[in-house]
């Protein structure tokens, strides 16, 4: 019978933690690119052919997953790679690392995000389309305007820009993609990170709004630059991708000073979104309607997010769910399905309630993070130009009051907020 | 392994690292450079980039040793794991410079300093092949 990929690795975990190779020290699993499976021990045993004996099982067992032979930490040049990878988890009691051509972002530890740093939040949807971008201008505005806070709202939805263009009328010298080429090669001066910033028009009072755009006015390079952006910088002191962020939005807050910084993450499982949700140490607000695949979206989320226990730990008590375009009628069933099927997404994040000091809440606790802060969709933000001020302060209130309020409850400490 | 160049990286790095031990030097110099050499031709054989046929006399732009494969494999590089297997901009096998014809040299042309750089350059090399084998690019 055919061995297919999930039936694979619990055909090798079970063999790793029912009989494992005796005399190797240490045993990792290692998933690579192509799901194939391999194991890689701390040192040579005596009896090297048990060992081979024992690969021979696994190969067995795994089929056309089966990599090869052991490879052995002894022996390796750079060990560390595997027994010290950030992406390696207990599964059933085995050690896996998972080789991905990407994902591996999720489930990685926050970064070192230089202190002392604003407040930051992350708007996230699993699908695009729920009005992200429009929150985040009604928030912003809120911030700016009505308490007094110096906004940096950072456009990273890189393949699909958006908010940046409703923020501003024009855009400025450079982009985000921009920063990257830049930095790849040396040259992401302070002075490229002062202009890659954009005060937004929406700000009305003494404090800005300063908003750093994908592209810069008028790219006709972007797809080439983008194609750069997701580079790990290779060499001795090697940068990966995520720490790349971690320093543009590092930098961003060293040279802007904002009170208050929001991103506006890609949508989907990709790794910029893994990165801006899980590893930049901010607030995250899930953004989803009703529909029953954006709930089995996040359960597969979560279930991956769980297997990391510590990031999962740290994670999930900056979650919070919010309930996108709450149609005009039956509004309390709506929110009542955002509810239930947020619940159920967040069980794999959630504690059993009978450990010490659960996370784990009701199903209708209003602090937890399943709990939905509402948004309800109204005609009038089909076509809303926040520039143009198409839409009465009333209106907007009605619509995103309750999130810009509870969003601003959750990230700041609002009683010293200038009202 | 399938690879040829696979096989032979793993044979010349562990002869170089056994005669490198015995202060061997000029053997374990011009090992050092073709173990370099071979690791890096096998990612590239693996990942199509260079011509599967003749691994003994590769066709240009490959036919090259590693004194000039270094600064041309990056530009051959492409796709996703591109950065996974880049090397680092410095070339170490221009200390000296590391030379095929360098196995006809007197014995004490072979500095310690000029191994060690060499040793460090097939070392660098070695790791990106070792994570082209974990991540099952190179079998």
């Amino acid at each position: 019978m055919t061995v297919r990929f999930d039936d694979a690795l619990l055909a090798a975990i079970a063999l790793v933690r029912d009989s494992p190779p005796t005399d190797v020290g240490e045993l990792v699993l290692v998933r690579d690119l192509f799901g194939r499976l391999r194991a890689v021990v701390e040192k040579e045993p005596t009896n090297t052919d048990a060992l081979s004996a024992w690969n021979e099982r696994l190969q067995s067992a795994t089929g056309s997953y089966f990599a090869g032979p052991p490879m052995i930490g002894t022996q390796m040049v750079a060990p560390d790679a595997v027994f010290k990878s950030p992406d390696c988890f207990d599964v059933g009691g085995v050690k896996l690392l998972e080789r991905g051509v990407m994902g591996a972002e999720w489930t990685r530890a926050e970064l070192p995000n230089r202190e002392p740093k604003p407040p930051r939040a992350t708007l996230y949807g699993l699908k695009g389309g729920v009005g992200r971008s429009t929150a985040i201008c009604a928030w912003s505005r809120h911030l700016a305007n009505n308490l007094g806070r110096k906004v940096l709202v950072i456009d990273l939805d890189l393949e699909s820009p958006g908010v940046s263009s409703t923020l501003l009328p024009t855009l400025g010298d450079f982009g985000i993609v921009d920063w990257f080429v830049e930095d790849a090669v040396g040259n992401a001066d302070d002075e490229l990170v002062r202009r890659l910033a954009v005060s937004s028009p929406l700000a009305t009072g003494q404090k800005e709004i300063l908003v750093v755009p994908c592209a810069k006015e008028g790219d006709r390079d972007y797809i080439s630059k983008l194609a750069r952006c997701y580079l790990d910088l290779p060499g001795p002191t090697r940068r990966p991708f995520a720490d790349r962020i971690a320093d543009l939005v590092d930098k961003l807050e060293e040279v802007h000073k904002p009170d208050v910084v929001l991103i506006d993450s890609r949508a989907g499982l990709h790794d910029l979104a893994g990165i801006a949700t899980s590893r930049l140490d901010a607030m995250t607000f899930l953004f989803g309607t009703s529909a029953r695949q954006t709930w089995s979206g996040y359960r597969m989320l979560f279930e991956g997010l769980a297997r990391n226990t510590t990031t999962a730990a740290a994670v999930r008590e900056k979650l919070r769910v919010v309930a996108a375009q709450i149609p005009e009628t039956h509004r309390e069933e709506y929110l009542e399905r955002v509810t239930l099927r947020a619940y159920d997404a967040f069980e794999p994040l959630y504690d059993e309630s009978d450990v010490p000091d659960a996370f784990n809440f009701d199903v209708g606790a209003e602090d937890a993070p399943h709990y939905p802060i509402p948004i309800f969709w109204s005609r009038e933000f089909q076509e809303w130009d926040p520039l143009s001020d198409n839409v009465t302060a009333a209106q907007i209130e009605a619509s995103f009051g309750d999130f810009v309020n509870g969003a601003t409850d959750l990230l700041l400490d609002t009683k010293d907020a200038v009202s | 392994m399938n690879s040829a160049y696979g096989s032979a990286a793993t044979r010349m790095w562990t002869d170089a690292e056994t005669l490198y031990a015995s202060t061997r030097l000029g053997t374990a110099d011009h090992l050092y450079g073709l173990a370099a050499e071979c690791c890096l031709k096998a990612i590239l054989h693996a990942d199509g980039i260079m011509p599967a046929d003749a691994p003994s006399k590769p066709q240009k732009p490959f036919g090259v040793h590693i004194d000039r494969l270094w600064g041309e494999y990056n530009a051959a590089l492409a796709g996703p794991h591109s950065a996974t297997y880049a090397v680092a901009q410095l070339n170490p096998f221009n200390v000296g410079p590391w030379k095929a014809d360098d196995r006809y040299l007197h014995d004490s042309k072979f500095s310690a300093t000029r191994v060690s750089a060499h040793q460090n350059g097939a070392k660098q090399a070695w790791v990106i092949f070792e994570q082209a084998v974990l991540n099952g690019t190179i079998q």
